[in-house]
């Protein structure tokens, strides 16, 4: 931490217990940005109209009209990497005989949407002449004149982002005050945290007469603490927590004392990790227990992003890749992707969900459902488009969505970008005992735990590799030593078809997840809810030997 | 108000981007609304996107897009503190607003006073990154580029996906002095993936360049078509060490994170990275390889800014020279070293390219040479497990093939490796002729990083597991 941020904390300690009673006038944050649009929706509805009714005039069999106002903070360790950004955009899709046509822009003005509507028709028109595809939209309920606001206790950027970043900073105080009171010390690098706050506000539009506002926001980052345990073993160890994880929840996260009591978990567990012998890898086949962390991004990858259907179809071929479920009509219900214990739920409805909204970017009230019951493969994430090609129901289950930009600017990305489908929250299935990570242990005889370790499938989604975190050897039931440089080699079917068991459903955690998709890239949040699980069998090698 | 004009193309009066005459009166607006003493700077960053993106032999969508983004920064009068906000809005309301957000965050973030506030001074006179070729290109001619490969593709049975997005863009810098800075840029790309409907084969092509002419759509599906069809019903082979003909996409792929490297700090301050020597326990100072043979005497890594292939934003007009016939002879100095020393040269820039000498062995030559061996498309997520040996593990993709005796044999499963660059350029063989890789911008705020990257053959290369994916 440096000493810049070392004054302000020290000024503001006092405050910290209190929340942020008595916090002056100057403190409260809100956009800068004063557009006109902001004070009269009938201009707002006047440009969605503008546009759309331009793009009928245009030709288009139908379209629809996205417009954005991000606001968005980041705040670091690092005052050099803070960001404030606001941003408004407005998108266009024209479709004319089953081709896309998408314009896009900053300015919300009427001359400029009417051009925008015009020139989004103009190139759905030239792609339809070179092909034509077939795609006739199930009718929706259309969302008629609604507005939607997500609510929370404490508003993102309701307050000014320093302090948050000066609360982030005290968090950070509190932890190495806790390490030093059990005799370990902060390691300065790679401690550290980003903190993001992004708010936006969609209004959407389409020809068949939809109409929307609904505003939104997505919390979260990252923080990583580490240990040096300088008086005793001289080990030191780093973890990148999950305490940041992005959620659709307000600030009150930050401020709750859970979020305290998390981090002394995470130090008493680094405590417990520096105790450990070192042992290297004895490459083998071995029960394996994942806790969630490790589970998030298993199931992330290989089931959601597996079961997207616009990468099923080959959109993504050229980018990300495609998905080992490659022919859905011979697959959708009788694929076998895992044993009995393998049930997974979709939703973009559970409060607080990062990929949780009131309707997707084409106006559709998401839908809950099932992704894999008992093994089998029973849906996919789809939208009006992909949908059209399912053989028995058509209808969209809300998973159309504008993502975010890559690089840098926060309050970049929404309408800029043209949507697609992006992988819900997902939800797994444990058991309704209350095993936890350490009651899973417990059972395990002579095998291996893995805590945070990340998972990198290929393009298909279907062999990867689970390598970094920690990981520890298991006998008779306690954690026993610590193995250095092992890594999992999986393939999806195998791996999903050896759990032994799964834990409680009362001891799931939700990790929020984000993934980079598409031509041009976006990025997408969403969250899954896991047990940890204990698999057989799982291949352990060392990942630093070459061959 | 003093215009410089970094590149020649100071006369585009354009709507899909700003002029500098409107970034200007922006700026006085600013100015204008400014409380109090202190600095006011802006950097304007306006692009335009058009791209075309089909699958399954199916044109999906044509886009057109526009952005705008410009940064509000403002100083104290003391100039000790500075805050800034990132924008897009320019009515009166919101400029106003902008700089009261800038203002209200001034004391937040110190000010290097030792440092001028542009962080780079931009670009360099007549670099080769604009291309009226690629701005004036039209959506007709991508979607017959687009037409011809599906048709071809879906003749043959076999499904084609792409992606062709042409870029420009215009930055304009206004500094505390009211200089301004102004540089146009263009990137264009084209990649396209070719597929055996049962998957069964993929092969994949793609190019990057600022001119939309320097890229050839018909060869980039052709190589594509053809390595596609040449992967089908691969067959297994056993993991180990292997001699490899690695294309250029293919050794991008693995160098990258070496390319990155190097920056001095990383040695002599955090006894890392892959250049770290060890410690002088009497100086007690850290030691970086400076001066020693890093990899294979053949290989020279540099960037030339007035290399038509290698055009970037980089303010710095001198030659880079970071190894030279394998001999590790410069790192970067960052922004305390620079100004420590009072220099730019060797400034870490990360906006730069990078050339790597090759020879002039042809791949056709190579595989003639090669007794037993591997020719290989290029990587997927390839990720460094450990910054000092630059070990790092990935997959193969779009094209593995075995060759034996002089010749390809056979189709073979993509594989995991896990090896490390600087143990594949201390094993070369054979090396290529330098060719442009593709590396496209990858959003608005993504830097111009062209590579020209050889062909190589090096022995041992590891491959530790096998990969059904194709």
């Amino acid at each position: 931490m440096n000493m810049f941020s070392r004054r302000k904390l020290i000024k503001s300690t006092a405050l910290a217990g209190i929340g942020l009673a008595g916090v002056g006038e100057r403190l409260r944050g809100s956009s800068f940005s004063h557009s006109a649009f902001f004070k009269d929706e009938s201009k707002v509805r006047l440009l969605v109209n503008t546009i759309l009714d331009s793009t009928i005039s245009a030709g288009a069999n139908y379209a629809d009209v996205r417009l954005t106002h991000n606001y968005a903070s980041r705040v670091t360790s690092s005052m050099y990497k803070d960001n404030l950004s606001e941003a408004m955009t407005v998108g266009v899709r024209s479709l004319v005989n089953g081709c896309w046509g998408f314009v896009s822009s900053t300015v919300w003005d009427n001359a400029e949407g009417a051009r925008m509507g015009i020139e989004s028709v103009k190139q759905a028109k030239l792609i339809a002449a070179i092909n034509r595809r077939d795609i006739a939209f199930e009718p929706i309920p259309l969302v008629k004149d609604q507005t939607f606001n997500l609510e929370s206790e404490i508003a993102p950027l309701s307050i000014d982002p320093e302090e948050v970043k000066i609360h982030c900073d005290a968090l950070l105080v509190y932890a190495e005050n806790y390490m030093r009171s059990n005799r370990v010390m902060m390691d300065p690098v790679p401690t550290g945290f980003s903190f993001d706050q992004i708010r936006q506000e969609v209004t959407f539009g389409s020809t068949d007469g939809a109409y929307l506002t609904q505003s939104n926001f997505i919390t979260g980052g990252q923080l990583t603490l580490g240990l040096n345990d300088v008086f005793k073993s001289g080990r030191k160890v780093a973890v990148s927590t999950d305490i940041f994880t992005y959620s659709r929840t307000g600030l009150e996260r930050l401020f709750s004392p859970q979020i305290r009591e998390s981090i002394k978990q995470v130090i008493d567990e680094m405590i417990l990790d520096v105790t450990l012998d070192r042992k290297p890898v004895d490459v083998g086949r071995y029960t394996v227990l994942m806790d969630q962390s490790s589970m998030s991004r298993l199931v992330g990858q290989s089931i959601g992003m597996a079961t997207e259907h616009d990468r099923i179809m080959g959109s993504e071929a050229n980018a990300g890749g495609t998905s080992y479920i490659n022919d859905l009509d011979e697959m959708l219900g009788s694929l076998r992707i895992g044993n009995d214990l393998l049930n997974i739920s979709a939703n973009r409805t559970e409060p607080g969900g990062a990929a949780t909204v009131k309707w997707d970017d084409e106006g559709v009230s998401p839908k809950d459902f099932t992704l894999v019951k008992d093994g089998i493969l029973t849906g996919v994430s789809t939208s009006r488009e992909w949908a059209t090609h399912l053989n028995n129901d058509k209808s969209s289950n809300g998973c159309l969505s504008m993502g975010f930009e890559p690089d840098s600017v926060l309050g970049g990305g929404g309408a800029i970008n043209p949507p697609m489908v992006q992988v819900p929250n997902l939800v797994m299935d444990g058991n309704d005992s209350n095993n936890d990570f350490d009651a899973m242990i417990r059972d395990i005889d002579n095998g291996i735990a893995f805590k945070g370790v990340n998972f990198d499938m290929d393009f298909q989604q279907l062999n990867g590799l689970g390598s970094g975190g920690h990981v520890y050897e298991v006998r008779s039931g306690k954690i026993v030593s610590k193995i250095v440089n092992a890594a999992a080699l999986v393939r999806a079917p195998e791996l999903w078809n050896s759990m032994i068991s799964t834990g409680g459903d009362s001891q799931r955690e939700r990790i929020g997840l984000v993934i980079s998709k598409g031509e041009p890239s976006q990025r997408f949040f969403h969250s899954v809810t896991v047990p940890c699980v204990t698999f057989k069998d799982v291949a352990i090698i060392d990942i630093t030997k070459r061959a | 108000m003093i215009q410089k004009a970094v590149n020649q193309q100071t006369g585009i009066q354009d709507p899909r981007l700003i002029s500098v005459d409107r970034a200007a009166q922006v700026y006085e607006k600013l100015k204008n609304f400014s409380n109090g003493d202190g600095e006011i700077v802006t950097r304007f960053t306006a692009t335009w996107n058009s791209s075309l993106r089909w699958s399954r032999n199916h044109v999906n969508m044509g886009s057109d897009r526009r952005s705008l983004w410009f940064s509000v920064v403002r100083t104290t009068a003391d100039k000790k503190g500075m805050g800034g906000v990132v924008t897009n809005q320019l009515d009166d309301d919101s400029l106003q607003g902008a700089v009261k957000a800038a203002e209200r965050r001034m004391g937040w973030t110190l000010r290097r006073e030792d440092l001028p506030y542009a962080d780079h001074v931009m670009g360099v006179v007549d670099s080769k990154i604009w291309s009226d070729h690629t701005f004036n290109s039209t959506v007709e001619a991508r979607g017959r580029v687009a037409q011809l490969i599906s048709e071809k593709s879906a003749e043959h049975g076999m499904f084609a996906a792409g992606f062709i997005e042409v870029h420009a863009g215009h930055i304009v810098e206004i500094d505390a002095k009211e200089n301004i800075s102004s540089i146009f840029m263009t990137q264009s790309q084209c990649s396209i993936t070719v597929r055996n409907p049962k998957g069964a084969g993929s092969g994949w092509a793609g190019v990057s360049s600022y001119d939309w002419e320097a890229i050839n759509p018909d060869a980039i599906a052709k190589v594509a078509f053809d390595k596609c069809i040449a992967s089908s019903s691969p067959v297994r082979i056993e993991p180990g060490r292997y001699t490899v003909i690695m294309e250029p996409q293919a050794v991008y792929g693995c160098i990258r994170d070496l390319l990155h490297s190097f920056s001095r700090r990383r040695p002599e301050d955090n006894k890392a990275g892959p250049f770290y020597l060890g410690t002088d326990q009497a100086l007690g100072i850290n030691k970086s390889k400076l001066g020693l043979q890093v990899i294979d005497n053949r290989i020279t890594i540099s960037h030339d800014p007035y290399d038509p292939l290698l055009g970037t934003l980089n303010a710095s007009p001198e030659k880079r020279v970071w190894i030279e016939n394998g001999i590790l002879v410069s790192l970067d100095l960052d922004r305390d070293r620079v100004i420590s020393r009072q220099t730019v040269e060797g400034y870490d820039d990360e906006r730069r390219g990078f050339h790597v000498s090759g020879g002039d062995t042809s791949i056709e030559e190579m595989i003639a040479s090669t007794k037993r061996g591997l020719l290989m498309t290029r990587f997927h997520n390839w990720n460094t497990i450990d910054f000092t040996s630059l070990l790092a593990t990935g997959v193969t993709r779009d094209g593995l093939w075995l060759i034996e005796n002089g010749a390809i044999t056979k189709a073979v499963n993509n594989m995991r490796s896990t090896d490390s660059p600087l143990f594949m350029l201390n094993q070369v063989e054979q090396l290529g002729v330098p060719v442009p890789i593709f590396n496209p911008v990858h959003s608005s705020f993504s830097y111009l990083t062209p590579c020209i990257v050889p062909p190589i053959k090096s022995r041992d290369f590891s491959f530790t597991s096998l990969v059904d994916a194709v």
